[in-house]
């Protein structure tokens, strides 16, 4: 049975799978499919939906905010800002939204302390050159 | 739109086209062209086996129908497998 190496790669880290046998995305152009032996190419993929099938017969599916995909020497490779795996469509969006509503959780978390740090940062300025006046 | 809202709205599209996809009837075209296939898969191997031992019976002095069977047999075996892995694939 002829595969391919597919790697997906995003800011949260990376993740490899060295035997597919088929993915099927989407670009602006439409949905497409890359079996193993394509020839080279690059794609710009679109928001949504992008699914690889295993060498043991189980689909997979990734959601991506768009993402470059680079198929060369059978090896294909997805690099997306972030992306979410998952086994079953129907339960990969609904983990979508808790992922999401986590990052932003984390997000406001990190902006919360970052101001902190501004405001002791300030205070700190302001104590030094009251004491420096003095 | 925000990004996160319309990666949620375009995946929740995709995953439903997907689903209609599945639920939706296998057209008349796809059933023939399927079952064709699995009816060529199995009986090609019997009906090449049949000729094959028809061929060597006929090489044999006397009457004999032994290849023959066999390789009937055989074929019926060949063919049942073939459509097993063709099953299989498409599962």
């Amino acid at each position: 049975m002829r595969t391919f190496g597919l790697a997906l790669l995003d800011s949260h880290g990376e993740n490899r799978f060295a035997r597919v046998r088929q993915f099927v995305g989407a670009d602006a152009s439409g949905v497409f499919g890359i079996l193993p032996g394509h020839e080279a190419m690059v794609a710009v993929l679109r928001y949504g939906l992008a699914r690889f099938l295993d060498d043991t017969g189980a689909w997979h599916y990734a959601a991506l905010p768009g993402g470059v995909l680079r198929f060369s020497d059978n090896a294909l490779s997805i690099t997306s800002v972030r992306y979410f795996l998952g086994d079953e469509p129907g339960a990969l969006v609904a983990g979508l939204a808790r992922e999401m509503a986590r990052d932003d959780s984390e997000l406001s978390t990190a902006r919360q302390t970052l101001a902190k740090i501004d405001r002791s940062l300030l205070r700190r300025l302001a104590d030094m050159n009251s004491q420096g006046g003095a | 739109m925000r990004d996160d809202e319309k990666l949620i709205a375009d995946t929740l599209r995709d995953a439903r086209r997907l689903q209609e996809k599945a639920q939706r009837p296998a057209a008349w075209v796809g059933i023939m062209f399927y079952g064709g296939t699995l009816g060529l898969l199995f009986v090609v191997p019997i009906i090449a086996g049949a000729y094959l031992g028809r061929w060597l019976d006929s090489l044999v002095a006397g009457y004999s129908v032994r290849w023959t069977m066999s390789l009937i047999v055989l074929g019926i075996a060949l063919g049942a497998y073939n459509a097993y892995r063709f099953l299989k694939g498409k599962s």
